[in-house]
């Protein structure tokens, strides 16, 4: 009498072990597979973090140069025009005040956050 | 002796173009010089990281590898994020712009050394490699279309005149300002840093004042870690522009 | 000394050496054809070996590694789908058996308490029968005794009455009396 239900009870305690250890596998499965998206995320998360100061230096530094780049790209468009079509200061003058038209144009384009959502939207218009 | 400790605090002396040997050919004067000992140091170390950190597929990545992997993440995602799918056709361009100015501002930091991208011809060939790459994409793949980026949409036609020049202004002034802010960046931090370490020298030098020469010692370790985030993000911006430039060339128009 | 120099002054450096004035090394127009010969030579090598050694080959690592991790995850999410299935078809056989173990023996239970129930009433009926036979062997004796009874009294009081008044009474007039007392 004692023998089966020995039996029974050990077969009983095996059970619920296997039991357990689908659950952890199961669990173990689900938790590889969030982990792993939940590391991505947390990764971007940690970029945009670590990516803000530094964003807004290369946005300074973006900026600044814009503005001298356009300056200049006006002021030698208007030195070569002059220099070809010899009407000396004149066009000169009217490309420096374009080119730092531009220059604030630019830091202005730099400047709006939209920019780049709006271009991502662009392709199904044209 | 004494022509070199001048040197020393000379800010501009680290800049001179050292010859090593020349040809002259078509009437011009090609030397094999220090800035190109430096630029093919730097393609050197760039192709011993990402050459030798990918010999082996393993799963499980070693040191250099994940240095490697790490490099390609990062630029992969700056040019699929600013110029979508379409824009990985130019990833490896993109790439090697980045590591090219990365590795270079970073070498230039290292004292005594030399830095290719503080001479403005090597940042305007930089920025001349993106601008004809822009224009030929530009027009390749939207024609004339391409002239729609000079043509913002949503303005008054009457303002057109005006707007369309900056526009042509403003586009022809990115090789430019690509150019000269990475050449001047790398320019102004260097001959900063030099200046720098000339008053640690000639504190030193100085007797008693030799006492508060860590002072612009600290100052100087201060500024290291500023130039080299600058190096970096100069890199960063250089490779960023890069692939909104792009982006304009894939999708003209506002 | 000048010889062994690697950086010997050329004609370059001379000119540069012949007056600080003579420029801002960065400016140097003369320096530009050597620095773009290199620029393109380097850069062109670099971009050659990123674009047709390193890129693919590390872009190849990274799928390889993506594609291996979500077929990993796959492969253990298909085997503890069957594991899960093993145990509930496990948990589903156990419970059958139990099921049929608990019908098996309600059916015998319910059986032999049929059987019983029958052997009994088999009993139960005998025993009534045989009931019902020795109550009426009963009064059936009962009936007999008294009938003699009634004989043996009326005998009995003949043979008191005789005594009594000395004279035989009347065998109708005993068997009234008999009746009377019997209906009393």
């Amino acid at each position: 009498m004692t023998a089966p239900g020995k039996d029974h009870d050990a077969e009983k305690r095996e059970d619920e072990a296997l039991k357990a250890r689908l659950e952890k596998l199961q669990s173990a499965v689900s938790g590889a597979r969030g982990g792993i998206q939940a590391e991505e995320k947390r990764e971007e998360a940690q970029m945009a973090a670590g990516q803000d100061n530094g964003r807004m230096m290369s946005l300074a530094f973006r900026m600044v140069s814009d503005l001298v780049g356009g300056i200049l790209a006006g002021v030698g468009i208007g030195w070569v025009l002059d220099r070809a079509l010899s009407t000396s200061p004149f066009l000169l003058i009217l490309f420096s005040l374009l080119g730092t038209a531009a220059g604030f144009y630019n830091v202005v384009k730099a400047a709006s956050p939209p920019s780049k959502t709006g271009k991502d939207a662009l392709p199904p218009e044209p | 002796m004494a022509a070199e400790g001048g040197s020393a605090i000379d800010p501009i002396h680290q800049f001179n173009i050292v010859e090593y040997g020349a040809v002259d050919l078509f009437g011009r004067h090609f030397a094999f010089t220090n800035s190109a000992l430096y630029m093919l140091l730097g393609v050197g170390l760039i192709a011993l990281v990402m050459i030798y950190g990918s010999r082996s597929s393993a799963l499980v990545p070693g040191r250099m590898q994940t240095l490697a992997e790490m490099a390609y993440q990062f630029v992969a995602g700056m040019v699929r994020s600013s110029a979508g799918e379409a824009g990985m056709k130019f990833f490896p361009m993109v790439f090697s712009l980045f590591m090219f100015i990365l590795i270079l501002n970073i070498i230039g930091l290292i004292p005594y050394t030399f830095t290719v991208t503080s001479h403005i011809i090597v940042t305007v060939c930089l920025a001349l490699i993106v601008f004809l790459t822009v224009l030929v994409v530009g027009f390749a793949k939207n024609g004339l279309g391409f002239f729609n980026l000079f043509l913002p949409s949503g303005v008054p036609w009457w303002t057109l005149p005006l707007v369309v020049p900056i526009e042509i202004i403003s586009f022809l002034s990115r090789p430019i300002s690509h150019s000269v802010r990475l050449f001047a960046n790398m320019l102004a931090g260097h001959i900063t840093l030099k200046v720098f370490g000339g008053f640690v020298v000639m504190l030193l030098g100085a007797g008693g004042w030799a006492i508060i020469s860590p002072l612009p010692f600290v100052f100087i370790v201060g500024l290291m870690a500023l130039e080299l985030l600058v190096a970096f993000l100069q890199a960063y911006v250089f490779a960023m522009l890069t692939c909104m430039y792009i982006n304009d060339a894939l999708h003209p128009g506002h | 000394m000048a010889d062994t120099k690697p950086g010997a002054p050329t004609a370059h450096a001379t000119q540069d050496a012949g007056g600080h004035k003579a420029g801002f090394p960065p400016f140097d127009a003369a320096t530009f054809p050597s620095q773009l010969l290199w620029f393109v030579l380097a850069f062109g090598a670099l971009y050659l070996l990123m674009s047709k050694v390193a890129l693919p080959r590390l872009a190849a690592i990274i799928d390889n590694r993506q594609n291996k991790i979500s077929g990993d995850l796959d492969n253990a999410a298909l085997m503890q789908k069957q594991a899960d299935d093993a145990a509930k078809a496990y948990e589903k056989t156990l419970a059958d058996a139990k099921a049929r173990a608990q019908t098996l023996g309600q059916e015998a239970s319910a059986r032999a308490a049929s059987e019983a129930d029958a052997k009994r009433k088999t009993i139960e009926s005998d025993l009534n029968a045989k009931l019902a036979a020795a109550d009426t062997q009963i009064a059936a004796a009962k009936a007999q005794a008294m009938g003699n009874v009634e004989a043996i009294a009326r005998d009995a009081a003949a043979a008191i009455v005789q005594q009594l008044t000395g004279k035989a009474p009347g065998a109708d007039a005993i068997a009234a009396a008999v009746a009377a007392l019997k209906t009393s």
